[in-house]
């Protein structure tokens, strides 16, 4: 044996092994992305399952309140105790869980002219109005509303209301009116031939009225 | 030999991928737990670290109407102002 040409491959398909290493090796490599993306995926999933709670920011500006902006935040609940904060993640802020929601999972928060972040819920206005002694009156408002649908139902046609449902009373009137007329002119129709026998019947009584009067009685009371 | 050519390669490889799919997905469930946001390492070192919490609370900023960031001065919540 000649130790200088020695091959431990000699007999083995060298590239063809190479070739099924690689395929493994891709193959473990899909099952890596695979298992990258599930885990992502479950992340996702148990993300989207938190329940998002929305700030939206006002300022007391010129003496009314203006709308800064509105954001997307996460309760979290410190382990192990019962401190709850609000962590809006686009802006890496934390808050303290405001206690007044306006409807569950929305805030409102206002930043003062002192500074200050105040947590308040819009109330009542009609409450309000009355606790200001503000007479108002909701009459000339309805009157207003009923008018403005008036004035829309003449000059806009009702596309919500078919056609022959606009006009069903004149149809109705209209149909009526056409068998109205049908039945009338069958009746007159039938009615023709008992005309023409009534004829004939009125001149035969006649007839016999006559020679009733002609007739010279032979027997019975004879009137005096 | 190419593995390419062998049916059961293919059976093999659907095999694992599908095992490598329920493996991953049950480990992600164990490790993840039911708030993904509490592994989160920003949010993890502040609710492990009360006084960074309530530092990140004291100097809170906000960016105003005029994009100008100021520092609030006190939270009040419900009529009263909030101390940590």
């Amino acid at each position: 044996m000649n130790i200088g040409k020695f091959n431990p491959f000699s007999g083995m398909n060298t590239s063809g092994m190479i070739n099924n290493f690689l395929i493994i090796f891709i193959v473990g490599v899909i099952g890596l992305i695979i298992g990258g993306i599930t885990f992502f995926l479950v992340k996702k999933k148990k993300e989207t399952k938190i329940p998002k709670q929305t700030i939206i920011w006002w300022e007391d500006f010129a003496d009314k309140q203006i709308q800064l902006g509105m954001d997307k935040a996460v309760e979290i609940v410190h382990p192990g105790t019962r401190l709850r904060a609000f962590y809006i993640k686009a802006k890496d802020m934390w808050l303290p869980r405001f206690t007044n929601s306006v409807q569950p999972g929305l805030y409102y928060v206002t930043l003062t002219k002192q500074r200050e972040l105040v947590n308040w819920v819009p109330t009542s206005l009609s409450e309000d109005m009355s606790r200001m002694g503000i007479k108002y009156d909701h009459t000339d408002m309805l009157w207003a509303s009923e008018n403005l649908r008036e004035f829309i139902k003449r000059n806009y046609r009702d596309k919500s209301i078919k056609w022959w449902q606009a006009y069903q009373h004149v149809i109705t009137t209209v149909v009526f009116l056409i068998f109205l007329t049908i039945c009338m002119a069958v009746v007159l129709y039938m009615m023709r031939g008992i005309v023409g026998d009534i004829g004939s019947v009125t001149e035969t009584l006649s007839q016999a009225i006559k020679t009733m009067e002609t007739c010279k009685p032979t027997s019975g009371v004879i009137p005096a | 030999m190419n593995l390419l050519t062998k049916p059961l390669f293919y059976l093999l490889a659907f095999i694992f991928f599908i095992i490598v799919y329920f493996l991953v997905k049950k480990y992600a469930d164990k490790k993840i737990g039911d708030n993904p946001y509490l592994n989160d390492p920003k949010i993890k070192e502040v609710i492990n670290n009360p006084k960074l919490f309530k530092e990140k609370i004291s100097n809170l900023m906000i960016t105003n109407s005029e994009g100008n960031e100021v520092k609030i001065n006190r939270i009040l919540d419900n009529g009263k102002e909030l101390q940590f």
